[in-house]
């Protein structure tokens, strides 16, 4: 597992996701953990802090994490940070288009501790 | 050949030497390869080309979706065929030597699968740790229905009958949650063999049928493994069957193998809609409570939001950014209510999200009528979060499922003709079917998510305009843009927050006015103090400000409720509301509800006219009007319902007061005071007035709510143009500003909201009137005087008026002069409950605690008014026999 005091940026519109995304990663050990409500306030976030991982829902209003991933990939800064994607079972299909446009990994919701840190171990291999 | 052809097959083949393919993000490159030759001219006219790209795109995607999918071989097999397809465009290379592979093509069965065939899935709402709790709990259950059936073979005893039937309906109920199909038939059909036996239980087939149900928990704990029901099984089934009459369904349902989806789910639905009662409690929570909490008041805001959209969607049912901004909040409500366990939610806010779906692709338009559908949704949501968040408040764990959710559920999904139940994996379902299931649905729903994201930009600005056409102010999705960090603090603490700060006023205020501290300060602690008197005047407005919410939650559901009683009136009836951020007191907001439902109902139900015909006639627009208004005024906030319908009519209000004995020969009345009578307990109850005139039905209670609000409720209306009801509200309850008045030694706080003006009269102001009493002439007024010394019995109190103050008061358009001897000054004061046993007291509304630290008593100006007027009479019988 990475560094337990990793910078990891959370985007989701809904708090209690991100509430609960931030409490599985508590429970794995990750402390530095920030919030954003949608891709706008994401990527403000991440081009103004050294975030090393970002953990993005998939249907936020405003921005998409599809619309998100590109974003970030287009951005000479922010183009290698790891993208981990959360999405529904109903939207697993989404997942093609994300992994051709450069995502990590991705994750459906529902997911348990042990689900997000195979997710996490397999992004960050030591 | 084509260079770039050429270019994308190297491409293609040196991505996939390099790739790792548990890696998504080498199978996105990989895939796009694919896509690329795929979109290439050249191979257009190659349909066999075209059908192996097609071919290994599928079995890319099978590894990016389907981690469990078996990955040996397939670099082989994509190495193979990009080698095929080159040999395909070089011209002079026989194509046979290089075929497609085999795995690739035809023997579809040779590609990865997954084998999963009878293994257990968790339904994806469900979290793991409840399932094991779940599977760890059978141990006992078991044990207990053991010991239970050989008590009953040893000697048979209803009521542990009853326990055994018990534990087999709770399991049914359980296994129906984490979808084990198999299960909960099996369960189904013993206790439907319990009902029926009356004198004896076949005692061995139910223990064999508790052994299988054993070892099949044994199974799923240790490998996930789902055991099939045996034949054994089955047939001692069908010989305890054959004791009772058996009927045709129950063997049928029994066989596991001849039970499809769809008559599982009539099955299901046989079960929700013949026992709601028995299911009513469920277990919600192992979890956070805070997180559901929060989940909860989260919940509740974006169903509140939800209403406003569904509305404007009802008037514009292809406007897609609305329908996609509804999808999005079932959407969200689902993936969270997954992980906090709320099976129902999840469900409700799944059979939703379906049905906002086949909107959102067209196959459906959600215009009037159709919408109703959605709206049954967001009241069943309402009911579950409310019902949820009774038993967070209560510390339970459990909640009380709705009865009505099912039948909903049933109508959203028959409407929406969606066949699949909530599940995902269905036991009887094969893998190949499985695959079908869950995949036709989802193709289209991901081109949706598309185009609808692209689209979501706009929203904001589309709907600001649309909401002015429409008359409807909505902010929420315009307040998006800004971007306000919030704490979600609670609300006892703020409570507690807001009474120290009120105690800190009062002492302040103690220190300020202490008098050695007034002789001997220096200037420079006046200073200080000065200072001090600032700060913590600016403490109070924040700590007031802190507890200050939006009126618009309880101004969109007057939205809905217009709506609906327009429509089962059959009313064309535009709902405008203003000023819907005006911020007022939470625990005002929470209380101003009841009362405005019951003043909107009014105008649309004897407001607005029958029908248009007659509005038409009338002059007016064929659609009516109903406008609800908020806005600050010195200090207080005013709600308006204004309707342009048919008006109060004053006549009849006076013919039905003279009935009820309530005017006086020659009592000449303001219009305010006539249309008053209809606030008199008793007064609508007459049909006359209520159909004619149409107010009525309990705005005495009305008028009460508003009152112990300590506002008050005015009417304006002019017969044939419409009618306003304006509501004056504190900002607060929490404290009031107050004049402090002497009475002989004795000090009062009277309301400043309610005081017009304070007179010394000349004597010839005083004048008593026969059959009315003392009197002040103000002006070209004549108001009732009134001793506030007599009603508290103070003898050492002024008894001359024109040696006192009169202080002239108004409440709902009455007005009194109250005599006191003094002003002493006006002052902030934090109100205090006088206690219980103090409750109730005439003229007296409750107690604060002064700048010396004494109690002060404040003035209940409207019992006072309610004295001085109506009970005029009385007053003076007293006071000659004084």
């Amino acid at each position: 597992m990475p560094n337990p005091n990793m910078k990891i940026l959370v985007v989701d519109d809904f708090s209690t996701m991100r509430r609960i995304v931030r409490n599985i990663l508590k429970q794995l050990g990750f402390t530095n953990v920030e919030e954003a409500e949608d891709g706008d306030v994401a990527l403000e976030k991440l081009r103004n802090g050294s975030f090393e991982f970002v953990i993005t829902d998939w249907n936020m209003p405003n921005m998409t994490g599809l619309d998100l991933l590109k974003n970030i990939r287009a951005d000479e800064v922010l183009r290698d940070i790891p993208v981990l994607i959360v999405t529904a079972e109903a939207e697993k299909e989404n997942v093609v288009q994300a992994a051709q446009a450069g995502v990590n990994d991705y994750i459906v919701k529902p997911f348990t501790a042990d689900v997000l840190k195979a997710k996490i171990s397999r992004i960050f291999p030591d | 050949m084509n260079s770039s052809l050429q270019d994308i097959i190297d491409t293609a083949a040196l991505t996939l030497v390099t790739a790792d393919i548990t890696n998504l993000q080498d199978l996105g490159k990989l895939y796009t390869c694919f896509e690329q030759l795929r979109k290439c001219d050249e191979l257009q006219t190659h349909g066999e080309i075209k059908e192996a790209i097609a071919a290994a795109q599928t079995l890319i995607k099978t590894l990016m979706l389907d981690e469990s999918a078996r990955r040996n071989n397939v670099q082989e097999i994509i190495s193979k065929t990009i080698t095929a397809i080159q040999h395909r465009i070089i011209p002079g290379t026989d194509p046979r030597e290089h075929p497609f592979p085999e795995e690739l093509l035809g023997n579809q069965s040779s590609l990865p699968q997954k084998d999963t065939h009878d293994y257990y899935r968790l339904p994806a709402h469900i979290d793991e740790t409840i399932f094991f709790d779940f599977l760890n709990n059978q141990d006992t259950v078991f044990e207990k229905l053991d010991a239970l059936l050989l008590d009953i073979e040893k000697q048979f005893n209803t009521e542990q009958v009853a326990d055994v039937r018990r534990i087999f309906h709770t399991l049914k109920g359980e296994a129906a949650i984490f979808e084990l199909h198999d299960i909960h038939q099996l369960c189904h059909k013993t206790e439907d063999l319990l009902q029926s036996c009356e004198t004896s239980l076949p005692i061995d087939s139910l223990l064999m049928i508790s052994d299988w149900l054993k070892s099949a928990f044994t199974c799923l704990r240790a490998e996930r493994k789902l055991l099939r029901v045996p034949q054994t099984l089955q047939k001692l089934f069908v010989q305890a069957t054959i004791q009772q009459p058996p009927t045709q369904k129950s063997l049928e349902s029994l066989q596991p193998e001849s039970i499809g989806d769809e008559e599982a789910f009539v099955i299901n639905k046989m079960i929700a809609s013949s026992e709601p009662v028995q299911q009513k409690t469920i277990q919600i929570l192992s979890g956070d409570m805070d997180l559901l909490s929060d989940f909860i008041s989260e919940v509740k805001e974006h169903i509140e939001s939800i209403d406003t959209k569904l509305l404007t969607l009802e008037r514009n049912p292809h406007d897609t950014d609305l329908i996609n901004a509804v999808f999005r909040v079932f959407h969200t409500i689902k993936g969270a209510a997954g992980f906090l366990a709320l099976e129902d939610i999840a469900r409700l806010a799944h059979i939703t999200e379906n049905l906002l779906d086949l909107a959102r692709k067209g196959e459906l338009v959600l215009e009037s009528g159709k919408i109703d559908v959605v709206f049954l949704a967001v009241d069943e949501m309402k009911k579950l979060i409310k019902n949820i968040e009774k038993a967070i408040t209560k510390g339970s764990t459990s909640y009380e499922r709705t009865d009505s959710l099912e039948s909903v559920i049933e109508r959203i999904q028959n409407f929406a003709k969606i066949k699949q139940p909530f599940t995902t994996a269905s036991f009887t379902a094969t893998s190949h079917e499985h695959t079908v299931i869950s995949e036709a649905p989802a193709q289209p729903l991901a081109k949706a998510t598309e185009s609808g994201a692209e689209e979501d930009t706009t929203l904001s600005i589309q709907k600001v305009v649309l909401a002015t056409q429409e008359g409807f102010v909505s902010t929420t999705q315009g307040q998006k843009g800004k971007i306000k960090e919030a704490i979600k603090v609670d609300s006892d603490n703020l409570d507690k927050l807001i009474d120290s700060i009120g105690e800190l006023v009062i002492i302040e205020s103690m220190i300020k006015q202490d008098s050695d501290l007034q002789r001997f300060a220096s200037s420079r602690l006046q200073r200080i103090i000065a200072q001090m008197d600032k700060i913590t005047r600016e403490l109070q407005q924040l700590g007031m400000s802190l507890r200050m919410i939006p009126v618009k939650g309880t101004f969109q559901k007057m939205a809905r409720v217009v709506r609906d009683l327009a429509k089962k009136s059959g009313k064309d009836i535009e709902f405008v509301v203003r000023g819907e951020n005006t911020m007022l007191d939470k625990s005002v907001v929470d209380r101003i509800g009841d009362p405005l439902i019951h003043l909107v109902r009014n105008a649309v139900d004897h407001g607005i006219e029958k029908n248009s015909e007659e509005r038409i006639k009338a002059g007016k627009r064929a659609t009516g009007s109903i406008e609800l208004t908020a806005f600050h005024k010195g200090g207080n906030i005013y709600i308006e319902i204004k309707d342009d319908g048919r008006g109060l009519n004053k006549d009849l209000i006076l013919e039905k007061a003279k009935q009820k004995g309530l005017l006086r020969e020659g009592q000449n009345l303001s219009d305010r005071e006539i249309f008053n009578f209809i606030f008199l307990p008793g007064f609508s109850t007459a049909q006359k007035v209520t159909d004619v005139s149409g107010r009525g039905v309990g705005m005495d209670v009305v008028k009460r709510a508003i009152e112990d609000l300590r506002g008050n409720i005015d009417i304006d209306s002019i017969e044939g143009k419409g009618t306003t009801f304006s509501l004056r509200l504190p900002l607060t309850l929490a404290i009031i500003d107050g004049m402090l008045v002497r009475i002989g030694e004795e000090r009062y706080i009277i309301p400043t909201l309610s005081i017009v003006e304070a007179v010394r009269p000349k004597p010839h102001e005083i004048v008593t009137v026969v059959n009315r009493g003392e009197m002040l002439q103000l002006r070209d007024k004549l108001i009732p005087l009134f001793r506030l010394s007599r009603l508290f019995r103070i003898e050492t109190a002024q008894q001359d008026p024109t040696q006192g103050i009169i202080i002239v008061v108004e409440e709902s358009g009455k007005m009194a002069g109250l005599l006191v001897d003094e002003l002493l000054g006006q002052q902030s004061t934090v109100i205090k409950s006088l206690g219980a046993f103090m409750n109730g007291l005439i003229g007296i509304s409750g107690g604060s605690i002064m700048s010396d630290g004494k109690v002060g008593i404040i003035v209940d100006v409207a019992g006072i008014i309610k004295l001085a007027t109506s009970q005029q009479d009385i007053y003076q019988e007293q006071s000659s026999n004084i």
